[in-house]
């Protein structure tokens, strides 16, 4: 599977299909058992760490460092990420700002809310604005105001010619946002393609027009 | 109902499914079990330390005719130990275990939740009895030559026995929570038992040195003092339960034992229904206390003048260790209570008993002082770096954020340096209590030069090899912050280890010794030593640490 330069790439399917695990390999976490996976074309197994620069990785259940800071946490990111100090100090104001996480910033991630806690990952993962932003459930917590700034944000990555990979089980968001689209079902991917294709079952089983729910549907059940 | 929440309860308290999963399921770590086993056999020699302990206080209360209170005491001492020590693990199970809110929206009653959480506590309680203080009765009913009754006796009055003082202890805790709003102040509770380990051990100490302890040179007048001062009455007044326990396993059931039966039973049991009922009105309020609203102050107007400046990715990896231990109160207090332990177990009771002064120029006069003090100091720095806990729960204490850790894009050798690091800053400020004795003792600038090269190596190694040890067995799926802290089976390991090294060390400065080698020449021969193994202990744990933080799953 190939997710090219600048697309917004959804990543589908039911519960326990593989979806965090493949996301986990793909960013490195776990380590796959065969295969290979490249990150914009720097090999994540053989040189993990020049891989994991070019990811920013949101991941499921967001559950940062509880006993830093918000702002701590954002500078560690950064300097992890080697974001030199002008950007670092125009970017996270401005990001802080843009999620309304300006009066609990200096808090402990530990008293966030879940919402909070998948608000300030996914800031830190936007730093160092990386040409592959991996998202795993990135709506889940969110209200709808930050739900919509995240759309805006990913969709403007895309429009820069970077890369936005992400898993998700709002359908009508996959729908809307995205590029391409793959499906996974028990660890295997049942279809990939663009929505138009797979609803002319060119991209996988599916024999004429339907929605995403449909096709979702007849891909993974049975 | 009481049936699946008992279920889940233990399963969770002694990690049943996670351990089932590991070895059975996913077959991984077989090899620990068998470590385990190992630890427990090396523990024998403990056991048979704790025999003749018994057997030395029997003897005495024997000779002063007094025998028959023997089974009193050790009840007691029973009784007492369960209160003091369940009493924090109730609070560490009730209230601070990550899963202890996850049955608050059952269509279950708090005190079905606490019972159910509370037979783990009772398994682990009776536990430790068997531990500590079965070889006490055992050794009774050895000497004593009591037949069958006796020992079948002694299984169900083991597994009663904690019921008194756990329920006691649970509703002294539940009252505590439930009148203790602030959780921000609780998490401090979380960490107090190890300063009350420090306590009785500095108790222990002061008993020692003080006069208490010249009346037990001898087995015969440790029963004088046991028995004359009616020592024996005044628990049976205060503590009648262990009087009842006394009688219910020396006397026939006809013959008084049946009575005391009934009131051991009589008073154990509705304790333990009692503590169960009260639960229904103290535990979800105590434990429901100060979670509302987000608990911290509000960000200062200036916040975005801290948007720090750009550093090095091994100092932020470092910055973050630090605070993440500092600001978690089990794992300080325990790191710290690791250093000071053993330098208030020595001084504390030299100060006490007032002959700090000669016990220093007793020291002094000593031909070999300044050999006594630069080894001592650099064993204390190497053992105490060890022991504190830092270093061997160096990836534990990560938890769950460990798979954060590892999307990082730092490479697991420079995430390992961090933690090292981190260890020793313990590391000096061990240096630094050392050097600090040192000076009060009369040690001149040679000594605090080579206890400072020779203890900066050791220490450095000793922190080195616990981040290995931590890397092979990791244990990040805990429940409550002690259990990362405190290592397990890791610092028995870590332990275990030291006295190789240490062992090999000796020997190395034996035979220069023997073939006499300048002191200077030992020293420095010795630190190079330590250097080259540092060095080697470095370039292997970067590879080690490539190969594991690939393997390690969260």
């Amino acid at each position: 599977m190939t997710v090219e330069r600048g697309e917004i790439f959804g990543f589908l399917g039911p519960n326990g299909a593989g979806k965090t695990t493949t996301i986990k390999m793909v960013t490195g976490i776990l380590e796959p058992d065969m295969g290979e996976i490249e990150v914009d074309g720097v090999s994540i197994i053989d040189h993990p760490v020049e891989a994991k620069r070019k990811i920013g990785y949101v991941p499921d259940g967001a559950d940062p460092y509880p006993r830093l800071t918000g702002l701590e946490y954002l500078n560690f990111m950064a300097d992890i990420y080697q974001v030199e100090t002008d950007i670092r100090k125009q970017r996270i104001p401005e990001w802080v700002e843009r999620f309304g996480m300006e009066s609990v910033i200096g808090n402990l991630i530990d008293s966030y809310s879940r919402g909070m806690k998948q608000k300030i990952s996914l800031i830190a993962s936007m730093i160092h604005q990386p040409p592959v932003w991996i998202l795993d459930e990135p709506m889940v917590g969110l209200d709808p105001r930050s739900s919509a700034i995240l759309k805006e944000e990913m969709r403007r990555h895309s429009d820069r010619g970077d890369t936005v990979f992400f898993s998700t089980h709002v359908l009508e968001v996959a729908e809307r946002l995205c590029d391409r689209l793959a499906i996974l079902k028990e660890g295997r991917l049942v279809a990939t393609g663009k929505l138009e294709q797979l609803r002319k079952g060119t991209g996988g089983d599916v024999a004429d027009e339907q929605t995403l729910e449909r096709l979702f549907l007849e891909l993974t059940e049975g | 109902m009481w049936r699946a929440l008992i279920r889940v309860s233990l399963r969770s308290h002694f990690r049943i499914s996670v351990l089932r999963d590991r070895y059975l399921v996913r077959k991984e770590g077989i090899w620990e079990p068998l470590l385990a086993l190992l630890f427990l056999l090396c523990l024998l020699p403990f056991g048979s330390l704790i025999l003749l302990f018994y057997k030395g206080i029997y003897e005495g209360l024997k000779w002063a005719g007094q025998a028959d209170a023997f089974p009193v005491l050790t009840t007691a001492a029973g009784l007492v130990g369960v209160f003091i020590f369940g009493f924090f693990h109730i609070i560490g199970t009730l209230y601070f275990a990550k899963d202890s809110e996850g049955s608050l929206s059952l269509p279950v009653t708090p005190a079905q939740v606490f019972g159910a959480r509370m037979i783990g506590v009772w398994i682990e309680e009776v536990l430790l009895l068997a531990l500590i203080f079965l070889p006490g009765l055992l050794v009774y009913g050895w000497s004593e030559e009591l037949g069958f009754p006796y020992y079948a006796s002694l299984i169900p009055t083991m597994v009663i026995l904690p019921l008194l003082p756990l329920s006691l202890a649970a509703v002294l805790a539940m009252g505590l929570m439930r009148v203790t709003h602030l959780r921000r102040s609780r998490s401090y509770l979380r960490a107090i038992g190890p300063f009350l380990g420090i306590l009785l051990i500095l108790g222990f100490q002061v008993l020692i040195r003080g006069d208490w302890m010249k009346r037990m040179e001898d087995t015969k007048t440790l029963g004088t003092w046991l028995t004359a001062g009616g020592l024996t009455e005044t628990i049976s007044h205060w503590l009648p339960p262990a009087t009842w326990v006394g009688e219910l396993l020396r006397l026939p059931i006809g013959g008084g034992g049946g009575v005391a039966w009934l009131l051991f039973l009589g008073v154990s049991l509705p304790a333990a229904i009692g503590a169960v009922k009260l639960a229904d009105w103290l535990y979800y309020q105590g434990l429901l206390g100060g979670t509302g609203g987000m608990g911290g102050k509000r960000t200062r107007a200036d916040w975005r003048e801290s948007v720090g400046k750009e550093s090095w990715p091994l100092g932020a990896m470092f910055r973050k260790e630090w605070r993440m231990l500092f600001r978690t109160s089990a794992f300080l207090l325990q790191a710290i209570l690791g250093v000071l332990v053993f330098p208030l177990m020595m001084f504390v009771p030299m100060w006490v008993s007032g002959n700090g002064a000669q016990d220093v120029a007793d020291l002094q006069s000593l031909p070999f002082m300044e050999e006594l003090l630069i080894w001592s100091g650099v064993g204390a720095i190497a053992f105490l770096t060890g022991v504190n806990g830092v270093s061997v729960s160096s990836i534990s204490r990560e938890g769950k954020q460990f798979a954060l850790s590892k999307s990082l894009p730092v490479s697991p050798g420079q995430q390992v340096l961090a933690k090292w690091l981190l260890a020793m800053v313990f590391t000096l400020f061990v240096i630094g209590v050392v050097v600090a004795m040192q000076i009060l003792v009369g040690g001149g600038a040679w000594v605090l030069l080579w206890t400072l090269l020779l203890g900066s190596a050791a220490g450095a190694g000793m922190a080195g090899v616990g981040i290995v040890i931590n890397l092979m067995i990791p244990r990040l799926d805990w429940n409550t912050p002690q259990e990362a802290i405190r290592g397990g089976y890791n610092g028995l390991l870590m332990m275990m280890i030291q006295m190789v090294v240490a062992g090999l060390v000796a020997l190395i400065v034996f035979l220069m010794k023997w073939l006499d080698v300048p002191d200077s020449l030992i020293y420095g021969s010795t630190f190079l030593l330590l250097l080259g193994g540092n060095y080697a202990l470095y370039r292997g744990l970067g590879f080690l640490a490539g190969e594991r933080y690939r393997k390690i799953e969260v």
